[in-house]
């Protein structure tokens, strides 16, 4: 080892030089050298070596080595589902093995499940370390915990990696992590939580053929798997209808007996109608009447599901609010009239999930607004429409369009006009007041936003819109003042920046609100109240005033503290009944989602200024279109439409015109699928006489056929494969007469539960088979959308597209049925861990024992080489300069503190005074033959101590003998430094202290030493009474 | 000269009283216990505190009640209200003698369940001799003795809406409970008074905005939030008053004890932020002079009144989230020369020196 306490060198072998040359420069030394006193030359010497040793040290190149003790272990615990039972022993195991620690130790805790979530950063082992949220429990991915773990892992302390798990994973690869783990050099110890699932079936899948023709019988296949031999009931649903699977015995559904191993059932079924039919298949395990012992252990895995697209003619949805109903009669009448298969439904469940709408060629929404919908159901209609290919055709009405709330809204990119009327355009404001107070609700800041985001994306850059409220740090609580919108970021930012305050009463922002609205011009004047609805409710007079100025209010109430028909509720919706608004109550968590949708439709109360309503005109037609062929113009007149603006860029095509050029009729295409819009409505309300003309039919036929998806190719067949976290689709093509169709062009989406497209791409791997991969993660239903295109001879395009979809019943997480130790001692193996007891206090996971305490090493050998130059200077210095080291010691401290009088600086100050004093004396030998007694030392003769007296009197009679012995005493210093000066100012030189003043004659002795003795003394009775001598700084001791 | 005039106009301007009157500023604050949090010692949104003398009780949204050292803010012990889906506690008091409602001896801790429209008395749990100093989970849980419960939903006799706190009033000679007063708010806002074992005595006040006359019962209430009676004594005068901070009215109300009206501190026509006036005035508590602190929830301070001329003698305090500021204080205790603001957005408790003089 290459360590020198603390200092470590990465070249060492250069230090052999050393003394190779430090003999060198010893030898050298003596000759060059010899010129010099002794202890220059020593001198000299010893800073040679000194910077010769440093400059070798400098070449082996020493770093600053600082090594780590404390120990930091970062626990992965596996909290999926699979293991919920085990994270209570989990975590008390932490809790217990970190009373292990000591206490610079650190602890750190990554859950690890579908994602990982850092639940402690490493922190002091005595903090609590607690759990919170894991994310989705369907799935683990130690993976990402570990490299997660890794990541935050302390670069100061020693670090080991302790993963509580069973081993299971559905996504990533421990072992790749564990491979990163032995690169840092992190050991892993691995606590595995064993299990065993004895007892187990699990339906593995349900087999049915991805399309099939109307009216076909086919054959299902159920996978079972089971650890040993049971007994049980299989059922099957289709669309949520209980299949007779067994007519014979009692019930629906069919005995089984399952063998070890892996089972397959089949089961004929005839399907009943066209659309997705949707399959669910469920085992249940019986009591064992014939001997075979029942058993299954977790329930979670045995269902399956799956989808068959039973194909056939157009097929489209018309969705009619209930508000409306009656109005898309006429609609619908005509469009069965065109032997166009239509279904009917209204806003409670228009469709269950994508899959379901994907179903249908064309979607049709007759004055239907955006508060019909959920969020997710108009994200649906957009994917509908861009990513699996379907028609969309929105008919006006009072509720559609602008006037619907559909601005900002997912659909609204889809819609072949702008929503926002145009610029130009005089109309009549809209005027909106948001009184928020939801700092009481669950997660009240959120959906405060999200609410008030909502009612601002539903109005047009031409409303106006403010925001108040409570305002805690004071002020009028305008969080925004009412102003026209334009781009909302205004408005935005200031929704950001609410600060939910706690409202004591409504009237101050009830008057706010009130002079904000009467303050500007305006159409329709409204306020939206949320609140829990205890703050004072606004008097009389001031709820007078509004109805007066024709304001409405519409009241919220969310999460009343009182239960229903209590004061708050009644206070709220009074206040609403009286001034024509709406009141709506909101009181349990699954309501809260609806929230922004109340908003929305609230909004829509000041969007009726998007309404043109007027003497009836024909509309003027601006394009020839294909779906207009053969239709006769003139068109019959309509009386009203809602305003909305052409879209710029000239991909959609505005086909009928209204007042001032506004669009009425616009289509385009959006994705993969195509939009209608139609402005004016499709009843007796603006459109009286088309209901009356005879191209009614043919008008709504061609156009919604238009928008339609190609129907589904009954030859291309469609499977689907399972392979782990990806799907494999195959896709057979033939032609009607069965021959294979070849080189086609592929394009396809797949629409997982999230919503989100992702882009499918087909590969050709054999006569008319193509395959492609579809990542198929998350449990949930998937829906694939596949056209295709071929350029046949003659430049004809052949199109066609087909549908799949993809279930993942229930998470890989359910089907093991034993944990994977292995891997996990694999790991701790391969990376030097241990394979944890379980015992806390023999596990030691802090245990400092085979880690590696890191080091951080810091490269000194620049400072070392700057030394050594230093030293080279003065080694210069002192043979040229012929300074003297003690000397220039002793200017230094001289130097340093003022008055500090070391003993040699005393001594310096004393001979100064010695050779004056031996001046006079020489002078009155001149002068006078007996020498005179000064008047001083007789005074101060007698004050002196009795053991220095008769030295002190005669101290400064110097002899030849004296000063030669002074000399010796004082080495160089004479020579340098001892040049007269003043008289230094001390204790020895106070008078009345010693009794030695300047000039005292004396008999000859050893002056130096007594008069340091007395000096001392001085001090000492100096010291005795508490005081510092003056003049004496105190630092010579 | 004019350098000199200048530098006078200055000066003045500097020493002004007036200037240091209307910025608020943030309270000359010793410090602040808690913060967020749900751990022992931490708060989440505290709204009532009282004092045992030594220790102070707070309740906060998490539905816990935390007795918590005066001198280091270290949580002792707590426990958790049983029901708390629909809201939680704004009052508190800890009776002033040792006895209790069912006539045993020992302190009581009396909590207007607001949201739960009842009132709860526990026993004061005894003080751990000991107790972690850690801001852990092992913190003492108490488990007190539930003494007494009263009132249900509803507007009559006996019933809340939402009760915001008790007043207790023990007997001449301080062995028993004399009478209990509770306000409450919600569209009855009113004060019932009743017997030390739960029975209604009377009813004073009714919803509004109205002052009535001095010496009868017909003024009205808007949100009556915090009681405090005032014994007799020197510092009071000869006779014992009930004092109402009545929030949303923006006022501070005397009585007699038995509902008669002696003035008002504020009205609802001059509220605002100037020194003198109130906006929501919530906590209520008596300096030993006899003069008034009240907790400012709409002005983020603390404001001192003079009890008999209504003038204010000071206020401390200004909204912010720094030291000494205040987001929404709801009440105030007092133990010793320390007052403790419950700051409830900034979740803890702010320190502050009692004013005198």
């Amino acid at each position: 080892m290459n360590f020198l306490g603390i200092i470590q060198f990465d070249r060492p072998a250069w230090l052999l030089l050393l003394p190779v040359a430090a003999a060198l420069v010893v030898w050298i030394g003596r000759k060059s050298l010899s010129g010099m006193g002794t202890t220059t030359r020593r001198v000299a010497l010893g800073i040679r070596l000194a910077v010769l040793a440093l400059l070798i040290g400098a070449m082996a190149e020493p770093q600053f080595r600082r090594e780590a003790d404390s120990v930091s272990v970062s626990f992965v615990l596996d909290a999926s589902r699979s293991l919920r039972d085990m994270q209570a022993v989990a975590r008390q195991y932490i809790d217990e093995s970190s009373r292990t620690a000591r206490d610079k130790d650190q602890v750190a805790l990554v859950t690890a499940a579908r994602d990982a979530y850092v639940q402690a950063l490493p922190r002091p082992v005595r903090q609590q370390v607690d759990v919170q949220d894991v994310g989705a429990t369907d799935g683990t991915n130690l993976e990402s915990a570990g490299r997660m773990a890794m990541a935050v892992m302390p670069s100061d302390a020693a670090n080991r990696l302790v993963v509580i798990s069973d081993g299971n994973e559905t996504a990533g690869s421990l072992l790749a992590m564990a491979k990163s783990a032995q690169a840092a050099g992190v050991p892993i110890d691995v606590l595995p939580r064993t299990f065993s699932l004895d007892r187990e079936v699990i339906f593995e899948r349900l087999v049915t053929p991805a399309t099939a023709r109307d009216g076909e019988v086919v054959s299902l296949r159920l996978v079972v798997t089971a650890t040993q031999r049971t007994q049980g009931r299989i059922s099957l649903l289709m669309n949520e209808q209980e299949v007779d699977l067994d007519p014979e015995t009692p019930g629906n559904g069919r005995l089984v007996e399952l063998e070890q191993g892996t089972n397959v059932l089949v089961q004929q079924v005839a399907l009943p109608s066209r659309g997705a039919v949707r399959f669910r298949a469920l085992f249940e395990p019986l009591s064992g009447a014939s001997g075979a012992v029942a058993g299954d252990t977790v329930t979670d895995n045995n269902v399956a599901t799956a989808v068959t697209f039973v194909g056939g003619e157009g097929r489209a949805l018309v969705v009619v609010p209930q508000r409306a109903a009656g109005e898309g009669d006429r609609l619908v009448e005509a469009l069965r009239a065109a032997d166009i298969q239509v279904d009917v439904r209204d806003e409670r469940e228009p469709w269950r999930s994508l899959a379901d709408l994907g179903v249908y060629e064309g979607l049709v929404l007759v004055n239907a607004a955006a508060s019909d919908f959920s969020l997710a159901q108009q994200e649906e209609m957009r994917s509908y429409v861009q990513d699996l290919g379907g028609g969309l055709v929105m008919v006006g009405g009072p509720e559609a369009f602008g006037a619907g709330g559909w601005i900002g809204s997912p659909v609204a990119d889809t819609l072949p006009i702008r929503l926002d009327p145009p610029n130009k355009r005089q109309m009549p404001r809209g005027a909106l007041m948001l009184v928020m107070h939801s700092c009481e609700m669950p997660e009240g800041n959120f959906y405060g936003r999200r609410c008030a985001e909502a009612a601002i994306d539903a109005l047009s850059s031409r409303d106006m819109a403010g925001i108040v409220e409570h305002n805690w740090s004071g002020g009028d609580g305008i969080v925004h003042p009412l102003s026209i919108l334009g781009d909302k970021s205004a408005i935005r930012r200031a929704a950001n920046a609410m600060t939910y305050g706690d409202a004591p009463s409504f009237v101050p922002m009830l008057e706010t609100s009130y002079r904000q609205l009467m303050g500007v011009q305006a159409g329709q004047r409204h306020v939206i109240i949320i609140s829990d609805g205890d703050p004072a409710p606004p008097s009389d007079a001031l709820l007078q005033q509004f109805i007066a100025g024709k304001i409405s209010i519409s009241t919220v109430a969310v999460f009343p503290h009182a239960g229903p028909g209590s004061t708050d509720l009644v206070k709220m919706e009074r206040i609403a009944r009286l001034t024509g608004g709406t009141y709506h109550e909101i009181t349990v968590n699954n309501q809260l989602n609806s929230l922004p949708q109340i908003f929305i439709k609230e909004a829509q109360t000041v969007k009726r200024s998007l309404i043109w309503e007027g003497e009836p005109f024909r509309p003027s037609l601006a394009a020839i279109s294909e779906p207009m062929r053969g239709i006769g113009t003139p068109l019959p007149p309509i009386t009203g439409y809602v305003v909305g603006a052409e879209r710029e860029g000239g991909l959609a095509q505005v086909i009928l015109r209204g007042q001032e050029n506004d669009p009425v009729l616009a289509q385009w295409q959006f994705g993969l699928g195509r939009v209608i819009a139609f402005t004016s409505d499709a009843t007796s309300r603006w459109a009286t006489a088309w209901t009356q003309w005879p191209g009614y039919r043919a008008f709504w036929e061609q156009h919604l056929r238009w928008a339609m998806r190609p129907g589904t190719n009954q030859n291309v067949r469609v499977s689907t494969v399972d392979e782990g976290d990806k799907t494999r689709i195959v896709v057979e093509a033939a032609q009607q007469d069965g021959t294979r169709m070849d080189f086609l062009r592929w394009t396809g989406a797949a629409v997982g539960p999230d919503r989100v497209a992702v882009p499918v791409e087909l590969r050709q791997t054999g006569p008319g088979r193509y395959e492609g991969l579809v990542p198929t993660a998350a449990s949930g239903s998937y829906v694939v959308n596949l056209g295709y295109s071929q350029v046949e001879e003659g430049g004809k395009v052949n199109r066609g597209a087909t549908q799949v979809a993809i279930t993942r019943p229930f998470a890989d997480e359910f089907r093991f049925m034993r944990d994977n130790s292995a891997l996990l001692e694999q790991v701790a193996k391969l990376t030097g861990g241990r394979v944890l007891t379980g015992n806390p206090a023999t596990d030691q996971v802090w245990d400092p024992k085979g880690l590696t305490m890191p080091v951080s090493l810091r490269p000194i050998w620049l400072e070392v080489a700057l030394i050594a130059i230093a030293c080279f200077l003065l080694d210069v210095a002192v043979r040229r300069v012929r300074m003297d080291v003690l000397a220039v010691a002793r200017a230094i401290r001289r130097g340093l503190g003022a008055g500090s009088s070391a003993a040699t600086g005393q001594i310096d100050s004393l001979r100064t005074a010695r050779q004056r004093a031996q001046a006079q004396v020489a002078e009155r030998q001149r002068g006078f033959n007996e020498p005179g007694r000064p008047i001083g030392e007789r005074i101060s003769a007698p004050t002196a101590a009795p053991g220095d007296r008769a030295g002190a009197g005669v101290k400064f009679e110097a002899t030849a003998q004296e000063l030669a012995q002074a000399r010796s005493a004082g080495s160089f210093a004479d020579q340098v430094l001892a040049k007269p000066s003043e008289p230094q100012r001390g204790p020895a030189s106070t008078p009345g202290q010693g009794g030695q003043t300047q000039g005292q004659p004396g008999a000859p002795g050893d002056g130096m030493s007594r008069l340091l003795k007395a000096k001392q003394r001085a001090q000492g009775d100096l010291n005795k009474d508490g005081g510092t001598p003056p003049g004496d700084g105190g630092t010579n001791r | 000269m004019l350098i000199l005039v200048t530098g006078a106009a200055l000066l003045a301007a500097g020493c002004s009283p007036s200037a240091s009157n209307d910025t608020p500023k943030p309270i000359a604050s010793l410090g602040a216990f808690g913060g967020p949090g749900v751990t022992p010692g931490r708060y989440v949104k505290p709204r009532a505190i009282d004092t045992d003398g030594r220790d102070l009780w707070v309740i906060d949204r998490s539905g816990r009640v935390q007795r918590v050292d005066a001198d280091t803010g270290v949580c002792i012990q707590y426990f958790i209200l049983p029901t708390t889906e629909r809201g939680f506690p704004t009052g508190l008091k800890v009776s002033p003698g040792p006895v209790s409602p069912d006539g045993t001896l020992g302190p009581c801790l009396y909590i207007a369940d607001t949201h739960s429209h009842r009132v709860l008395v526990y026993a004061l749990p005894a003080r751990p001799a000991e107790y972690n100093p850690e801001e852990r989970w092992d913190a003492a849980v108490a488990e007190p003795k539930l003494v007494m419960q009263f009132g249900t939903f509803g507007e009559g006799p006996g019933q809340f809406l939402y009760p915001t706190d008790v007043e207790v009033l023990l007997s001449a000679d301080g062995t028993r409970v004399e009478r209990l007063y509770v306000s409450e708010y919600g569209g009855n806002d009113r004060i019932q008074v009743f017997s030390g074992s739960g029975e209604v005595l009377f009813t004073l006040g009714s919803p509004g905005s109205q002052p009535g006359t001095i010496g009868q019962k017909d003024y009205q209430f808007q949100r009556p939030q915090s009681l405090l009676i005032l014994p007799a004594s020197p510092a009071v005068g000869g006779q014992a008053e009930l004092v109402v901070s009545d929030s949303v009215n923006h006022r501070i109300g005397r009585f007699t004890l038995d509902g008669r009206l002696l003035g008002w501190i504020g009205s609802p026509q001059t509220a605002g932020t100037a020194r003198g006036v109130m906006q929501h005035p919530r906590g209520l508590r008596a300096l030993p002079d006899g003069t008034l602190l009240t907790v400012e929830f709409g002005n983020n301070r603390v404001q001192r009144f003079d009890r008999l001329t209504g003038r204010s003698l000071g206020a401390w305090g200004r909204a912010g989230r720094g030291p000494g500021d205040l987001a929404e204080p709801w009440s105030l205790a007092i133990v010793g020369r320390r007052a403790f603001v419950v700051d409830a957005l900034n979740h803890r408790l702010v320190v502050m020196n009692v004013p005198s003089g």
